[in-house]
């Protein structure tokens, strides 16, 4: 009896280890062979890798249920796309009013860069990923739904955006909020394929203080760079205050999160942050200026001149960029002292 | 008949052999945009000129391509320098997010040439 029930046991094992890969088989195979016959084996590597196993970290299975879904008008896949994860991130959006935000009439679609752009526009951070299927799926399962460019065409180019909101390993299938589809399940395969010839480009769309699991220090900096500007300093605040949480040692998001608070009036704050920065990056003719600023500003010129002169025997030999800011930060320091003398 | 079907299955074949490698290649094409610019190590103010000279570049190019000015004001604010000083480049080019319509016409226009070619021609 023992024995016959060991028996049956593996056999069901194998069975489901079968299944579970079969999904991912299935394309696999499909491409491989198709591979094959153009004598191009690099056709979907990195669906290739995933056959060797589901990344360390990863559920087998995710979908995020929740993200809402908005069935695209007439080539406008780009707004659909962009409102699904604005909405899922929180701002409050729709199609329509996306359109004059990123369509372009002319070229009958959305460019990139304004996928990038408009999230700003909603106090969301955007940030495009590395061209990694992987990374796609730790997005995804980590609560993040993702915007991918599709090229659905055959020999000519026909540019989609869709929405990633699930995977399921086992079956090897991807779950996609795309065009009028609600529920698009599209093979692991075929989905790099097409995205592969969108240029490998995903972007997702996060609140400022939420940093996407698979941002990188430097890239993450260049999103909050831009978000800035068109932001006010609480959310900069806030944003530059996450970044420094995740990467401490970070001079350069210092100088963000000091530049807010001084937006905001809080002085003392600007400069504690940035004598902790300063205390990194002693040499640092940034950090120097802004500083000298601050204390300048709370009326403490004598101690503020210090630090600007260091500033300026950086700074001005090489006539580097920052040389006419420590210049004019000098000068008024000078005038103010000037003025308390008299 | 089963001569003009194989001659038709046989053309085919070499067609898409002559194709299929044009069109992977074409996925190569797409370049992930460079968030670094050399405007980060310029001075502030050739900086401050040259952004304001691209984004009224791409103001403009916007404005072409059907976007009234205002509209095109904001969206040029968007972007962030190192985005405006890519954009210009891309906008004609970069991919969009639509179909090709013409593409399909002229689909349309090879498989009735080959209907017409294979079943009506004496």
């Amino acid at each position: 009896m023992v024995l016959l029930q060991e028996v049956i046991a593996q056999a069901r094992k194998g069975y489901e280890n079968a299944r579970v890969h079969a999904g991912v088989l299935v394309s696999a195979l499909l491409f491989s062979s198709l591979a094959a016959l153009q004598g191009c084996a690099g056709l979907v590597p990195q669906t290739s890798a995933l056959l060797e196993g589901l990344p360390e970290g990863l559920p087998p299975s995710v979908e995020l249920t929740g993200v809402p879904f908005f069935p695209q008008l007439e080539n406008e896949c780009g707004p659909a796309s962009l409102a699904t994860v604005l909405t899922a991130a929180g701002a409050s959006t729709t199609p329509e009013a996306l359109v004059p935000e990123v369509y372009l009439p002319a070229r009958k679609g959305s460019l990139q860069v304004e996928m990038l752009a408009a999230t700003r526009r909603h106090g969301l951070v955007s940030y495009q990923l590395e061209p990694s299927f992987v990374d796609v799926m730790r997005e995804v399962a980590s609560g993040t739904p993702v915007v991918v460019l599709q090229n659905l065409g055959g020999f000519w180019d026909e540019w989609h955006y869709a929405v990633v909101v699930g995977y399921d390993y086992p079956f090897g299938q991807l779950v996609l909020r795309s065009g009028i589809t609600e529920r698009e399940q599209m093979p692991f395969g075929v989905s790099e394929f097409v995205w592969k010839r969108g240029g490998y480009w995903a972007m997702v769309a996060t609140p400022p203080d939420r940093i996407p699991v698979t941002a990188r220090e430097d890239k993450w900096l260049n999103s909050l760079v831009a978000f800035e500007r068109l932001n006010d300093p609480r959310s900069n605040r806030t944003a530059y205050g996450a970044f420094l949480k995740r990467w401490p040692d970070n001079v350069n998001a210092a100088v963000g999160l000091a530049n807010a608070h001084y937006a905001l009036g809080e002085l003392p704050q600007a400069e504690q942050v940035l004598r902790a920065a300063l205390a990194r990056a002693p040499d640092s003719s940034i950090v120097l200026n802004n500083l000298a600023q601050t204390l300048s500003d709370q009326g403490r010129d004598r101690e503020a001149l210090s630090y600007i002169e260091k500033a300026a025997s950086k700074a001005l030999p090489d006539g580097g960029p920052y040389a006419d800011a420590v210049r004019e930060t000098r000068d008024g320091i000078l005038k103010k002292l000037a003025a308390k003398k008299n | 008949m089963k001569s003009v079907w194989t001659r038709t299955i046989c053309r085919l074949l070499v067609a898409l052999m002559i194709w299929t490698p044009c069109y992977i290649a074409q996925a190569g094409m797409i370049t992930t945009e460079s968030v670094a610019t050399p405007q980060a190590q310029m001075n502030g103010d050739r900086a401050t000129v040259l952004s304001f000279l691209q984004r009224s570049d791409v103001s403009n190019k916007l404005q072409s391509l059907g976007i009234d000015p205002s509209t095109a004001k904001t969206r040029v604010a968007a972007l962030s320098d190192a985005e405006a000083a890519t954009f210009a480049k891309q906008i004609q080019s970069a991919p969009a997010g639509a179909s090709d319509d013409w593409a399909w016409v002229l689909l349309v226009i090879v498989i009735a040439a080959g209907v017409w070619w294979f079943f009506f021609r004496k």
